[in-house]
This record gives structure tokens, C-alpha cells and sequence, in this order.
């Protein structure tokens, strides 16, 4: 008897627990060893402060911080969540809509694959220009970054639309309204998740890098301004603290977009895969 | 209101100049049931998509005769050899699809469904997902929702030719039944002479290169049971539709 | 199929040891910090933390006119950018100097840094905030006081300076990375600048501008330092000496007749022009050697400006303790 006939034996209930432990417990593990070495080195040959910080300081950081970095999370993450919320509509929109017309999918498409190479970094700047000083820049800037593998997802989605579903539709007489909603839509949904998955992640880096040039900084400031400000005074701790509380702000919001996705996709996707 | 089916010279050829069917003729009598048979490439589903209007002939012509001359394309349903039901669906939701789309009002259209799925077999199945039933469920899926706009012309391209062959008598039999008890004409396309001989009564033998019609045969026997398929008389028809079609192939190796 | 797997293992091994040594090779023939000992004499070089400006004038100028190499050391300037860790290269010993601001210094210092500064080339600080010459405000403190949004690099000491001494300050602060645009159109109004940079920009633009000093505010750390690592600044005293000979002969011509070195400097740097560099070393003049009697002499600290620099950073909690010796964070070259 293999592992994963072991792992199908187990009753239902307990194999969710089960599986949630055996994909977390590795990574923990890693993590975990990770730390370890690292604070074992830092401990071994001690470094400057400014070159690495040991994830003690890291941690002490954060737990003196915890006002600040909550804050920063809470103006960051949701500067992310607006931009990626944002990203999701235009994404699926403009996805569908390439999807739907050859003329627009070959006129726009690789303007679209162009722009995903511009360096955000360089329109970042320019965005302050346009958008102003503000939530409204680092919003923007998260679209930026996570638009582009949301509509790339719905337009492979769409266009892998089974050619025999495509037809009963037709013979159905269906509207073009119809098929998209009714077919086109829900046959992308397994794509389109993964595409939000991607877009979740990015559109924090995309909310920080509009942090660099363009947040009001303050008692209460978001990342971006957190992590340039404590570089700029050399506390190597708190800039690998800021880095964690947007790594986990990330973390969390791909977890509820997987979270949204598996409770999409279980019914069909489980018994079809 | 049933309508004869007039199909004369028809003939489809394609951009690259292959003949898939080159002038067929024969008439379908409204309400019969009229089955297609021969081997891959005869020009027998071109056809069948010919009659339900999804392609257009290249010469000839499709007509439909109702009481008073020629008549528009009557309410047409198709079945296909896979079910093609949507996985996000479940049972019910699949087959009322036709409906939703022609914009019938729920309730409606859940009471329809739910009669069809029952009147094929599948009335304690209405919950499930397409990924839950067997092959044979999700034919009888397919017919139920092929069946629930209550159409006049319904046309099955190799509905069973994915099933087993026990589940696949139980099919035909089903088919036969329905047949007899809505109004409506049948055409179905099939590369099984068994099916045909038991199903139709009009079986059209084709073959290929180019598609063709090689022959006609009316199949009536005194009583139509499953047992059938196990009498002399049933081999005999059977025999004949098989060698009609040999000769034709024979020929064509020449 | 086993042999041919086995013979594309070897394959990969022979692939990777040749990419291994390749590495190694590179690695180990790069030119080591503190061991150049090249045929010119002992080798310095200098890491900017910005591009090459007026602000760098007597550095050019030396070069220019060979003062280095009259002194035997053999100079090399690295230009810099927005970013460049300057100092902190010179602290783990990647370049031997590399510019810094007091201020930056001491906090670099206190977090395992070990850097000893040996030339300065500012003796008033050239920060500054601009604001446009019809801006209603007529001193910092007044701006600060107002709801305008002024951009200013975060986590520089001298923004909690100004907010412990404004106490009931408005402004709304951004960060600089959007540049000049935004002030020009107004979006900011006061803009944080080296009077030597930003305010000659938007002069060319023929945008009228004021500046509030941050001197005269009353922090003044010593900007454009010359910072060495401590260690090897022990073991190359002479060095020291004579890279401060040429620096201070190199400002003394530069200050004399700018104009004449920023032909050359301008090409390294074609962002800005000889004329804008002409401009910027006149205002810089005053600012790098006051006129008034018993000024210093150019590129020397005296321990009380460092004295109340630390203690201000202390009381700003930038630093938490007040170096173990004020005379350790200076050299001033023997004449």
C-alpha cells in the first residue's frame, strides 16, 4: 500500500486536517531551519547591524514597532485589495472582451504584453504626476502590476472554451451575452483563479512601489514610506520587519483569493479533476 | 405540425476540395425515424448537420414540406456522441439549458426538466453533477435536455457510440419508446447496422470517397421488442443492410 | 539508455565544474579592497553617493590638474546615483572612501558601522527647502506650520528635528522619488534640495525660487564628508594625508575658477549642463569657504560641530548613545 492509498484511507473529516497539516508542516519546517541558521550565523560571525539583522531583531523590531507596521499593513493592504479588486474587474473585462473579437485581440493584446514589460519602477514617478500624492498613486500602481495576468488568465480561459459546448450553445440559438455568461465565464473560472492568484501577490509589490515615490508620510505611514525611511536611518531590522508585515499582508490576501477560488471550483473542478 | 424532409442532390464540398458528400437524395416522412449508417468519412454527419441547418449545402438543396408548401427549418434539437453537459452544472440545471436560453421562466422550466429527466430514467439523479453520473446517465442527460424544447425535428449525431454496449440496447430501446410517444421526426447518424437495423425505419447505408448514398431499406417487423435483436428475421435484415454496404466498399477498392 | 544517462551526468558535472571554476576564477582575481598596491602609487577610491556635480568640484579639479598623482596616489572616483550605500561601502571595505553626511555617519557608526570622516567639504550645510519665490510663506517654520505638502526624503534626522522644533506642524509630507515635476506644477510646494541641484534646475526653467536653509535652522551637520573606514585609516595615515593635501589644493582651485574644471565634469554627468554647473558652484562658494575672518580652513571639522551634532541626533533618539570619543569621528590632516 502507497502513501497516498494511506492518505485516501483516512475518513473524510479528519483527511482535511490531515492535508492541510502535510502541505504546511514541510514548509514550516524550512522556514523554521531557515531562521535557525540564519540567526545561528548572524550569532557565529556578527555582522554589522546595517549589512543583516538577526531575525531576533527583526522580531524585537516588530514587536516595538507593532503600532507603526500595523498601520502600515492597514493602509498598504488596502491600497492592494482596492488595486487588486480593480485589477479582477478590468482584468476580466478587458479579457472577455479580447477574447471575443479577433480584431481586438490582435490589436491589443501585444500593446498589452508590451506595457506588462515597462519597468514599473520608471511610470511610477509619473503616476504621482497624474494620479497625485496619496492612496490614489499606490492604488493605481497595484492595478498596474496586477491587471495584466488577470486578463492573460481569462483570455486563455475563454479561448480553451470546449468547441462542442461552443456548438450547443449555437444550436441553442444563445446570445452573445448568453454564451459568455452562461458558458465562456464559468469555462475560465479554473484560469481566471489562477490568474487572481498572481494579481493578489503582485498587487502588493505594486501598491509599495507606488508607496516609494508617491504616499504621505507621517505618525501613521504605509510600507512603502516605512521600509525607504528606515533604510534611509539604517535599521536593516525594521526594513526586514516592514518587508514581513507586506510579505505576510500578501500572504493573506492570496490565501482568501485561493480561499474564494476552491470554494468556486470545488463542486466541478474536484469531480472532474 | 410534422414536416416531410425533401433532400435532393445535396452536396457539400469543402474550401481544400474535399468531397464530404457529393448529391444526396432521399425524402425523410414527417415523423419517421429515419437512421444513417456507414463508416467514418461516408458524408453521414455532414449531412445530418446539412438537415439541422448548421452548414449549407454546395449544390442542392434541404426542403421542409409541411401541409401548406415549403415551411422555415421546424423547432430542431440536436444530441452529440459526447453529452456535452456543463461540469458547473448539476443534472437539472444541464437539461433546462435549452429553456433558460430561450428565456422560459424558472419555474417553468425546473417543472419541464424535471419531468424529462424522470420520463428518461433520471429522476433521482437531478442533483448531481455531470462528473458524478456514468456515460449511459449522461446520455440519457443529453436526450432529456435534446428533448425538453419538445422539438419536431430532433437529430442524434452517434449519441451511443461512446457507451457500452448493454447500457447501449437499454438506449435504443429508450430512443424508441420516446420516438413513439412525442410527435416527432428522428434522425439519427450512426456507424452501428445493428443499431440502425433495430432503430430505424428507414436506415440510409453510406460510404465514403466521395459521401454517398449506396442504399435504402425499410426494416418492419411485427413486433418490435428487445428480443428482437435474438430472431432469424431480425439477422436476415441485418445481413442485407451489412452486405449492401460490403459491396459498396468492395467497389470502392477497386 | 543507462549509458547514455550516465554519459549526460558526466556531461553536467564536466559543464558545472567548468562554470564553478569559471566563477571562482572571477571571484578570486577581483581586485581586493586595501591590498591595490599599484605601480602609481597607493590606490584610493573615492565612492560618490550621487552623480558627478559641482558638489564634487575639488575632486574633479585634482584630477584634472594631476594633484593626486603629484602627491604619488593614484585616484579612482566612482560616481554614484539616487541609492548608492556610499558610506556603508566604505565601511565593509569596498571602496577606501566613499561621501556621507555627519549625520549619516554617526547613525551608520552606532549600528556596527566604524567609519572616521577626513575631509569635509561643506562647512554650512547646502540642504535646504525650496519653495516657489510667490509661495506666502517667508521662513520654514511658517511652511511648516501650513497644510502644504512639501516632498522630502523619509527617515532623514532632520525632518524629526524640524517636528520637535515646530511642535504643532501641518505639513504634509512625500516622498522625493517623483521629482521636480510635481513642484513645478504645484502638486508640491516645498521640495527638500541641495541648493547646489534643485534650485539651479528650476532657475534654468526660469522658475523663480526661494530656499529656507536647514542651517539656519539650526541643524547643521557637515555634508559632502569624505568618510574612510577607521582600520584603514590607522594603517595608511600618510595616504590620508596626502589625499586631504590634494583635495584641499584641488577645492582652492576649483572655488578660484569653476567654470574652467566644469567642462570636464559636465561630460561625465550630460544631465547638466556647464552653465547649470556654473550657476551651482557660485552658490555653493560661501557655503564650501566663508569669506568671514577666522574661517576655517577648507575640508577641516572642529570637534564642537560634531559635539552638538551628536547630541542633537541623540535627542532625537537617531542615535542612543553619544560616541565613545568626539575626536574619533574626525581626522583633520596634519598641514
Amino acid at each position: 500500500m502507497s502513501s497516498s492509498d494511506a492518505k485516501r484511507a483516512v475518513p473524510a473529516a479528519s483527511s482535511v486536517v490531515m492535508r492541510a497539516a502535510q502541505a504546511v508542516i514541510p514548509s514550516l519546517t524550512v522556514v523554521v531551519v531557515l531562521l535557525a541558521a540564519w540567526q545561528g550565523a548572524v550569532s557565529l560571525f556578527a555582522p554589522s547591524e546595517f549589512l543583516v539583522p538577526a531575525p531576533l531583531a527583526v522580531v524585537r523590531a516588530m514587536i516595538q514597532s507593532r503600532q507603526a507596521l500595523l498601520a502600515a499593513a492597514w493602509m498598504t493592504g488596502s491600497s492592494a485589495v482596492l488595486g487588486f479588486l480593480m485589477a479582477a474587474v478590468i482584468g476580466v473585462t478587458l479579457g472577455s472582451m479580447l477574447a471575443a473579437s479577433k480584431f481586438l485581440m490582435r490589436g491589443l493584446y501585444p500593446i498589452a504584453t508590451l506595457l506588462q514589460m515597462v519597468p514599473l519602477v520608471a511610470i511610477a514617478p509619473l503616476l504621482v504626476v497624474w494620479c497625485g500624492y496619496g492612496a490614489r498613486t499606490s492604488i493605481a500602481s497595484a492595478v498596474i502590476v496586477s491587471v495584466f495576468p488577470v486578463l492573460a488568465a481569462t483570455l486563455d480561459g475563454m479561448r480553451s472554451t470546449d468547441l462542442g459546448l461552443v456548438e450547443l450553445f449555437a444550436v441553442n440559438r444563445a446570445s452573445r451575452l448568453q454564451r459568455w455568461w452562461k458558458l465562456e465565464l464559468p469555462w475560465a473560472i479554473p484560469s481566471i483563479v489562477t490568474g487572481l492568484r498572481i494579481a493578489a501577490g503582485l498587487s502588493v509589490i505594486g501598491a509599495i512601489v507606488g508607496e516609494f515615490v508617491g504616499a504621505f508620510a507621517g505618525d501613521q505611514s504605509p510600507v512603502g514610506i516605512l521600509i525607504v525611511s528606515a533604510i534611509r536611518e539604517n535599521r536593516t531590522d525594521l526594513v526586514f520587519a516592514a518587508v514581513s508585515v507586506a510579505a505576510l499582508v500578501g500572504f493573506a490576501l492570496f490565501g482568501v483569493v485561493s480561499l474564494v477560488g476552491w470554494i468556486l471550483l470545488r463542486r466541478w473542478h474536484a469531480s472532474a479533476g | 405540425m410534422l414536416q416531410r424532409i425533401e433532400i435532393s442532390q445535396v452536396g457539400r464540398v469543402y474550401d481544400d476540395g474535399f468531397v464530404a458528400l457529393a448529391g444526396a437524395s432521399f425524402d425523410i416522412r414527417a415523423g419517421s425515424m429515419t437512421v444513417l449508417v456507414g463508416p467514418s468519412g461516408c458524408g453521414k454527419t455532414t449531412l445530418l448537420r446539412l438537415i439541422g441547418g448548421l452548414d449549407s449545402p454546395t449544390s442542392g438543396r434541404v426542403t421542409f414540406h409541411g401541409a401548406v408548401g415549403a415551411l422555415q427549418q421546424p423547432r430542431t434539437a440536436f444530441a452529440f456522441q459526447e453529452a456535452r453537459l456543463l461540469p458547473w452544472r448539476t443534472v437539472l440545471a444541464n437539461v433546462a439549458l435549452p429553456l433558460e436560453l430561450a428565456g422560459v421562466a424558472p419555474a417553468e422550466r425546473i417543472e419541464r426538466a424535471t419531468a424529462m429527466l424522470t420520463r428518461v430514467g433520471l429522476g433521482g439523479a437531478t442533483r448531481k453533477l455531470s462528473g458524478q453520473l456514468s456515460g449511459g446517465m449522461r446520455m440519457r442527460a443529453s436526450i432529456a435536455r435534446a428533448l425538453v424544447t419538445a422539438p419536431q425535428l430532433l437529430l442524434l449525431d452517434e449519441p451511443f457510440g461512446a457507451v457500452d454496449e448493454i447500457s447501449r440496447h437499454a438506449l435504443d430501446d429508450l430512443l424508441r419508446s420516446l420516438w413513439a410517444e412525442l410527435a416527432m421526426t428522428v434522425v439519427m447518424v450512426t456507424h452501428s447496422i445493428v443499431e440502425a437495423t433495430y432503430v430505424a425505419e428507414q436506415v440510409v447505408v453510406m460510404a465514403p470517397a466521395p459521401g454517398r448514398i449506396v442504399a435504402q431499406f425499410t426494416p418492419s417487423f411485427a413486433h418490435h421488442s428487445p428480443l428482437l435483436r435474438a430472431t432469424p428475421e431480425f439477422a436476415a435484415v441485418n445481413a442485407e443492410v451489412l452486405r449492401s454496404l460490403g459491396e459498396a466498399m468492395v467497389g470502392e477498392q477497386r | 539508455m543507462n549509458i547514455d544517462r550516465r554519459k549526460l551526468l558526466i556531461g553536467f558535472i564536466l559543464v558545472d565544474a567548468v562554470v564553478v571554476s569559471l566563477i571562482l576564477l572571477y571571484v578570486l582575481n577581483r581586485p581586493n579592497a586595501g591590498v591595490a598596491n599599484t605601480a602609481s602609487g597607493e590606490r584610493v577610491r573615492i565612492q560618490l553617493n550621487w552623480v558627478p556635480e559641482p558638489e564634487f568640484g575639488g575632486f574633479y579639479a585634482a584630477l584634472q590638474d594631476g594633484l593626486y598623482a603629484q602627491e604619488g596616489i593614484d585616484v579612482e572616483i566612482i560616481k554614484g546615483a539616487a541609492g548608492t550605500p556610499a558610506p556603508q561601502m566604505a565601511s565593509s571595505g569596498q571602496v577606501e572612501c566613499a561621501i556621507a553626511s555627519a549625520d549619516q555617519m554617526l547613525t551608520l557608526n552606532e549600528k556596527g558601522g566604524d567609519l572616521t570622516a577626513v575631509f569635509s567639504v561643506f562647512e554650512t550645510s547646502p540642504m535646504g527647502i525650496m519653495v516657489k519665490a510667490d509661495a506666502p510663506w517667508a521662513s520654514l517654520e511658517e511652511l511648516w506650520k501650513s497644510d502644504a505638502t512639501v516632498a522630502v526624503e523619509a527617515g532623514l534626522p532632520y525632518l524629526k528635528y524640524l517636528s520637535k522644533k515646530i511642535p504643532d506642524s501641518k505639513v504634509r509630507i512625500v516622498p522625493t522619488g517623483a521629482g521636480l515635476a510635481g513642484f513645478e506644477r504645484g502638486a508640491v510646494q516645498g521640495q527638500q534640495c541641495f541648493v547646489t541641484a534643485e534650485p539651479v534646475q528650476m532657475e534654468l526653467k526660469k522658475v523663480p525660487v526661494r530656499v529656507f536653509s536647514l542651517a539656519a535652522s539650526g541643524y547643521d551637520p557637515y555634508a559632502v564628508l569624505v568618510v574612510t573606514k577607521t582600520s584603514w585609516l590607522a594603517e595608511h595615515r600618510e595616504v590620508a594625508a596626502k589625499l586631504v593635501r590634494a583635495l584641499r589644493e584641488g577645492w582652492t582651485r576649483y572655488l578660484a575658477d569653476p567654470a574652467k574644471y566644469n567642462v570636464e565634469i559636465s561630460k561625465l554627468n550630460p544631465a547638466m549642463s556647464v552653465e547649470a554647473m556654473n550657476i551651482a558652484a557660485e552658490k555653493q562658494r560661501e557655503l564650501v569657504a566663508p569669506t568671514a575672518a577666522g574661517a576655517r580652513e577648507i575640508g577641516s571639522m572642529s570637534s564642537e560641530r560634531w559635539t552638538t551634532l551628536a547630541a542633537q541626533l541623540q535627542e532625537l533618539g537617531t542615535i542612543s548613545k553619544q560616541p565613545t570619543s568626539i575626536d574619533a569621528v574626525f581626522w583633520n590632516a596634519p598641514k
